[in-house]
């Protein structure tokens, strides 16, 4: 069997507060294997842009991660000083922010930050830095990357500064990219093409993603494995077409049901009643359960995870397999 | 017969008016054109009374400017906007006066709603200014709205900052209803909400409709929204409308190639293996609206492109019965329903 790339486990990020302790991650477990894109799906507030930033260390006070653990290729992350962390940020794990602009300077050209970002980790000379960063922007499909290259950022479309962020993420093919929205912002045909250009990427590159979003089906379609947030717990978690045609827990199946894709036109849609919970007073016992159409007594109690054939969930009265095998 | 709303050759442009040596110098052919952006470009549609009309398009297309237009919140440049054959912006008496039977929900409900206002002067502040209402009867109002978009009546006493965004977006339902318009008007309302809250909204707008046959102009991004909420849908490009007829038929067969990348490019639920197979993103990117390419503005991009697209725009052509799309393809055949 192969080491995952990263494996974290219990992982907890909290901010102090003057309103209390936000409980945004809370005991968040997770493997990632080579070339696997892992979707991280939940609505605002469930911790999972939250734990995103956690796996780069890049959690500001008044937050920081209380506990658990984050092996990146059997290195302990949270162990290691700011300045450690520094060299492996960029190198071995990147980030693709939602809104591009906030990775690109837009003072720089993108020849001069993307070269920044090469010697950072090395001793390049500088034609060899200039042509890798042709190569990955090509890979990204830039069309004209080498005169496009000497371009400022406010000169390309946001669908195109969003290929050279994630150019950038590339640039020192790092084992795990985690990208937070990454194409929350664009237009439906230029995530279109996005999508289609990460799925192509993760085949020839062997880069690992983990692919956080609130839009279940834009995860569905790149994510091998999707894990359901929801009050800074993974829910949910397995193979993703399992997991969508078979949910186990509520929350997946009210999440799924909401969509008014999977609905008849004009027909009420499933809501979830009620709003998510507040991170500094989260419900005891099971966090959904304040909403969940299946609680009872038992729900007092917080759920164990259930695995069974690569799927797990927390949930004292997970739904039926449809098809039991 | 003429319908509920008339939207007439509707053009709404933007651009900088240039300084007065600057206008001598572009008399005299010495300085070039001042920019101008067509947001909206010769539109004409139209709603039914008690119809959801839905306005899908990617960013830049025109549009909120549309639906804005058509509030009365910004001017036409050209083009008129009728409700019940009369204009919507009253010019008589020399004051521009709006019409009150026009309302708005916005997308986002954390800047429409007054920070320092009672959630109960929010909902009478309108139908008491314009004599609606008696200041007596102003609770009661504010009751009777909050119940509608289900919230407890007893609301009306707090501030905006004690709800959620899922609240807030009914507060500013109740808000737009409280003046009982003939017309509302959506812009992306559901666009910032989560999904779960989202299928409240929705659903809260379902039940609008048949309790209080409300006419509405639901505008929106999303592609599964409009398809779930409206009867006859419009699609954008560029600011010009490039398509529209009856929902089923709409997003059954689209007949203009941009309707038919658009949908094909929209997220979908990929449960089976197969259902990744259709996913086909449109090349290319959206040309800058200051210098939207001749012809169809869909010709960079479009797959089905001759020249003639390049050098004529096309017109509405009948595809099926209330289905018309812009598109030469369809008048040579090549495009067929």
């Amino acid at each position: 069997m192969t080491h995952p790339v990263l494996s974290v486990s219990d992982l907890a990020t909290h901010f102090f507060t003057d309103a209390g302790i936000a409980r945004a991650v809370d005991g968040v477990s997770l493997t990632l294997d080579r070339g696997e894109v892992l979707g991280l799906v939940g609505e605002s507030g469930s911790g999972k842009s939250v734990t995103g930033f956690s796996l780069l260390g890049l959690v500001d006070p008044p937050g920081r991660i209380v506990r658990g653990s984050i092996r990146l290729n059997g290195t302990e992350l949270t162990d290691l000083s700011h300045g450690a962390l520094r060299k492996l940020r960029g190198l071995r794990i990147a980030m693709i922010f939602q809104d591009p602009m906030m990775t690109l300077n837009p003072v720089l050209t993108i020849a001069r930050q993307m070269t920044l970002a090469l010697y950072a980790h090395g001793k390049v000379s500088k034609s060899a830095a200039r042509d890798r960063c042709i190569e990955v922007l090509e890979t990204v499909g830039i069309p004209a990357a080498r005169d496009r290259i000497d371009d400022y950022p406010h000169q390309f479309s946001g669908g195109m500064r969003q290929r050279v962020a994630i150019a950038m993420a590339l640039l020192h093919k790092p084992d795990v990219i985690v990208a937070d929205e990454a194409t929350t912002a664009l237009d439906v045909s230029i995530q279109a093409q996005i999508l289609t250009e990460i799925r192509r990427l993760v085949q020839e590159t062997g880069t690992s993603f983990i692919w956080v979003s609130h839009d279940i089906a834009t995860v569905s379609m790149v994510a091998d494995r999707i894990a359901v947030m929801y009050g800074g717990r993974i829910v949910e978690e397995g193979p993703s077409r399992a997991l969508l045609r078979d949910p186990r827990h509520p929350y997946t199946r009210g999440l799924l049901d909401a969509l008014p894709s999977q609905a008849e036109p004009g027909s009420d849609l499933a809501q979830i009643d009620g709003v998510a919970p507040s991170l500094v007073n989260l419900p005891k016992g099971c966090v959904f359960a304040p909403r969940c159409p299946r609680r009872d007594g038992m729900c007092d109690a917080e759920p164990d995870l259930t695995t069974a054939s690569r799927r797990a969930w927390r949930c004292h009265h997970p739904l039926e397999p449809r098809d039991p095998t | 017969m003429s319908a509920f709303v008339e939207i007439n050759n509707l053009t709404k442009s933007f651009g900088a008016s240039p300084g007065l040596v600057y206008r001598g110098l572009q008399k005299v052919g010495l300085a070039a054109e001042t920019p101008r952006v067509h947001a909206v470009n010769d539109v004409s549609l139209h709603i039914h009374r008690g119809e959801t009309l839905g306005l899908v398009g990617e960013s830049g297309c025109g549009k909120s400017t549309l639906g804005r237009v058509l509030a009365g919140i910004q001017d036409a440049t050209s083009g008129s906007v009728t409700m019940e054959g009369k204009p919507v912006v009253d010019r008589s008496g020399g004051r521009r006066k709006l019409s009150t039977r026009i309302q708005t929900v916005f997308q986002d409900p954390f800047s429409s709603l007054d920070p320092r206002q009672k959630i109960g002067r929010i909902l009478t502040e309108g139908p008491l200014e314009h004599g609606m209402i008696r200041s007596s009867e102003a609770a009661e109002t504010a009751a009777h709205w909050l119940n509608i978009v289900g919230l407890d009546p007893a609301v009306a006493s707090r501030l905006p900052h004690q709800f959620s965004g899922g609240q807030r977006q009914r507060i500013a339902i109740a808000r737009a209803l409280a003046m009982k318009p003939d017309l509302l008007i959506c812009d992306e309302p559901v666009a910032s909400l989560d999904v779960s809250i989202q299928a409240q909204i929705i659903n809260l707008f379902l039940k609008l409709r048949r309790e209080l046959d409300l006419t509405m102009l639901f505008i929106s991004h999303d592609i599964g929204v409009v398809r779930h909420l409206a009867d006859r849908v419009a699609v954008m490009y560029l600011g010009r409308v490039v398509e529209t007829g009856p929902v089923a038929d709409l997003f059954e067969a689209p007949a203009h190639p941009y309707s038919r990348a658009l949908l094909a490019s929209a997220p979908k639920l990929v449960i089976e293996d197969d259902d990744l197979e259709g996913f086909n993103p449109i090349s290319g990117e959206l040309p800058s609206p200051l210098s939207p390419p001749d012809g169809c503005h869909f010709n960079t991009r479009c797959p089905l492109a001759a020249s003639i697209c390049r050098e004529r725009v096309p017109a509405m052509t009948p595809v099926s019965a209330r289905h018309e799309a812009a598109c030469h393809m369809i008048e040579t055949g090549k495009v067929t329903s």
